[in-house]
């Protein structure tokens, strides 16, 4: 009987625990699943042509497909940019969550695996550290090149590279690219607002600690720059692909499913 | 003979003058711009105030 | 016989004098083309474009704001206090703009028409008359992006390093040394390049806002200057200046003319040389020899230069200034009828870009030790030439004293360099 009072006591404690961390006074989150409708983009093998360190850079002995378009077996998507809008005429928040004061110390890493970027999409914010890995056995360099920032940087082989980037925000990604094997690509967004998700390999994303009030948040993929035709229940896109939300004080807004079609990342 | 080719040198060096010293690349169109709200807009942007 | 040649000789040159020297009015700046087919090719449908409205609207903006060739302006938005004082001053641009003139009693004028239109363009889009034909391509200003310089990328260069161009040359280009123009005249170069870059930054800008645009003016004049010269209302007003504040204030000031302001200040330290790169210490000969071995191992600079240094490693990549257009509309470089469409508003052919030949002993970006020090700690800004982020000041003074002992090495004589792009392939 003890045993069965403790456990609920954890259990409530942990509920009103995470139903904290969850939503705090004056703060909400946002959540959602990205799926893509129709039919998914087929992705081209890598344009790796005779490359010396062809070797190194084919996986299983074959040349690897593209990454431009990646979905589960459910064809939900990865790498979509879910961001608050801070472009023309926008309203953005003036204090952003103490929470994220520790994002800035963190050392982000970008790693390079048998000639391909890993992660494939990253966000970094204004002044982080960047360390540029290579497990590869063959020398890169990486080449960021955003709206706000550049750095090429040369990463010999089994090694890494620290930068630190500059103070400027940028509106939305940039490329990531490798001069020695052209067909690399990764993206990267930089920017000092934190409220940004990138969809996980279940199309899942999520911001966390937004302040309660009316802001407007933006859909961005690679491959379909503005998501202007993605389909969000209740809300209507408009042609750079943000949509207006009201974000409630300790509440999780739920978009739900989102359902984009295969059309929009052929571009 | 001597004159003859001279003269012919002469037109070819007129020639290849005219079109180094002529030719220009003027491929990209020339900025169009109107020249009214080209002074409106400058008296706004002098009336801003810009901090 | 002889008068037949002769009247031909004097005919045909009248003709020639007459049809093919005509001269336009007053030099005009140029639209940036290539970049308005790059942005509907990006971001439109295949034979969708643009309204053509927006050529004049982005050369209104131009002109309200830099004026014109023979009549430059800057934009001090804060009046006299302005900041950008430090960098631009009038009495410079009206130097190199305008007509150039040769009365020696008046002050000098027209410099830049003089000395560097001809391959520069009036623009400063690297499409002057002679640029067709020069190995490499004169620069294109308007990216914004200079090779040889004593700041890191996306800083721009300092007065110093533009200076040290126009006084140098860059050896093994067309670019001449301008020594024999005295100081003040380089300056108001100097500064009018900068102002030419400014100036074509910003209307790249103005071109990357209309995709997201749909239709709407980058800036509405429409909502202060009424046709029937009613008072525009507080929400027109408030709508307008917003527009101002995002076009000029955040395209202009924030993105681009306070980074010019800022450069100095980014300047790289130049970390002093161990001593043994002194020729004459003891030590040089094993400084060199470590120097080699970075070349190859941490360095990774055979990639490119190759064994030999002689420049015949990866051949197959292209500049920024190419790539810029190149790479955004899935353009095949070697095949031009993929890029007719930007031939036709005077793109250049792509030429990929050579990694320096490291046995000749003459370097772009000036020969002192401290300039080679900066290209390897630095990178070479739109080039593929990566920095050496993870070298020590030290290491990066051996790969200097190896790259500059090169030309003499006997090891390296052997490789003579390939033809370009054979197979477009490395090593």
């Amino acid at each position: 009987m003890k045993r069965v009072f403790c456990c609920t006591l954890l259990f409530v404690f942990c509920v009103s625990m995470s139903s904290v961390a969850l939503a705090q006074d004056g703060w909400g989150n946002l959540t959602g699943q990205i799926v893509i409708s129709g039919e998914v983009p087929e992705n081209q093998p890598e344009d790796v042509k005779d490359n010396p360190d062809k070797a190194v850079c084919l996986v299983d002995g074959k040349i690897p497909l593209d990454d431009g378009v990646v979905v589960n077996d459910k064809n939900q998507l990865r790498d979509v940019y879910v961001m608050m809008y801070t472009g023309r005429g926008a309203d953005t928040p003036d204090t952003y969550h103490p929470s994220y004061d520790a994002q800035k110390e963190v050392k982000l890493t970008l790693d390079n695996v048998k000639c391909r970027f890993v992660p494939k999409a990253s966000f970094a914010r204004p002044g982080q550290t960047l360390i540029l890995k290579n497990s590869d056995n063959v020398g890169h360099n990486c080449r960021i090149a955003t709206m706000e920032h550049e750095h090429n940087v040369n990463i010999v082989k089994n090694a890494a590279s620290e930068i630190v980037l500059g103070e400027e925000s940028d509106k939305i990604p940039g490329e990531v690219k490798c001069d020695i094997h052209q067909w690399m690509d990764a993206i990267i967004l930089i920017r000092d607002n934190p409220y940004v998700s990138i969809s996980d390999k279940d199309g899942k994303f999520k911001i966390e600690n937004i302040p309660a009030g009316d802001w407007k948040f933006q859909f961005w993929h690679k491959k379909g720059g503005y998501l202007k035709t993605i389909e969000v229940k209740g809300y209507e896109p408009d042609r750079r692909g943000t949509i207006e939300t009201t974000i409630k004080s300790g509440e999780t807004l739920d978009l739900g499913t989102l359902s984009l079609p295969g059309e929009a990342l052929t571009k | 003979m001597v004159i003859r080719n001279s003269c012919f040198l002469i037109v070819l060096i007129v020639l290849m003058g005219s079109f180094v010293g002529c030719y220009q690349r003027t491929v990209a169109p020339s900025l169009t711009f109107d020249q009214k709200n080209a002074e409106t807009l400058d008296n706004e942007i002098k009336k801003m105030e810009w901090d | 016989m002889f008068r037949l040649f002769f009247q031909l000789t004097i005919i045909s040159s009248a003709l020639l004098v007459t049809a093919g020297c005509e001269r336009s009015e007053s030099p005009v700046f140029r639209f940036n083309s290539v970049e308005w087919v790059k942005q509907e090719k990006t971001h439109l449908a295949d034979g969708e474009h643009f309204s053509e409205e927006y050529k004049t609207e982005i050369g209104t903006i131009m002109t309200a704001l830099f004026g014109t060739p023979d009549d430059p302006k800057f934009p001090f938005f804060l009046g006299d206090e302005d900041p950008a004082h430090d960098i631009i001053t009038i009495d410079n641009l009206r130097m190199a703009a305008g007509p150039t003139r040769v009365d020696k009693r008046e002050p000098a004028s027209g410099l830049y028409r003089e000395h560097c239109a001809h391959c520069h363009g009036i623009t400063g889009n690297g499409a002057g008359d002679t640029a067709a034909s020069l190995e490499p391509y004169p620069r294109d200003f308007r990216l914004g992006k200079f090779k040889f310089k004593s700041t890191p990328l996306r800083s721009p260069p300092t007065d110093h390093d533009l200076t040290e161009i126009l006084v140098n040359g860059i050896p093994g280009s067309a670019m001449p040394s301008f020594r024999t123009l005295p100081p003040e005249q380089i300056q108001s170069l100097v500064e009018y390049v900068k102002y030419l870059t400014m100036r074509g930054q910003f209307e790249r800008f103005l071109l990357g806002e209309l995709a997201a645009l749909d239709g709407e003016p980058l800036i509405d004049l429409s909502l202060v200057d009424k046709p029937d010269g009613e008072e525009p209302s507080d929400d027109d007003i408030e709508e307008f200046e917003d527009q101002m504040y995002t076009v000029i204030g955040e395209g202009l000031q924030e993105r681009i003319i306070d980074r010019w302001l800022r450069t100095e200040r980014k300047v790289t330290k130049i970390e002093p040389a161990p001593p043994e790169f002194d020729l004459k210490h003891d030590g040089h000969s094993q400084f060199v020899q470590q120097g080699r071995e970075l070349f190859f191992a941490k360095g990774n600079c055979m990639q490119c230069h190759g064994d030999t240094g002689v420049g015949d490693g990866q051949l197959n990549n292209f500049d920024d200034w190419t790539n810029d257009w190149i790479k955004s509309a899935e353009v095949d470089p070697e095949d031009p009828a993929t890029y007719s469409d930007f031939s036709a508003v005077g793109a250049l052919p792509p030429r990929p870009v050579k990694p320096r030949n490291l046995t000749r002993h003459y370097y772009r970006g000036g020969d002192h030790p401290n300039d080679l020090y900066l290209r390897l700690r630095n990178g070479i800004e739109g080039t593929p030439m990566p920095a050496s982020t993870a070298m020590t000041s030290d290491e990066i003074w051996a790969v200097v004293a190896y790259v500059r002992a090169m030309p003499y090495l006997d090891s390296n004589k052997n490789g003579a360099a390939k033809p370009v792009n054979e197979k477009q392939v490395m090593r």
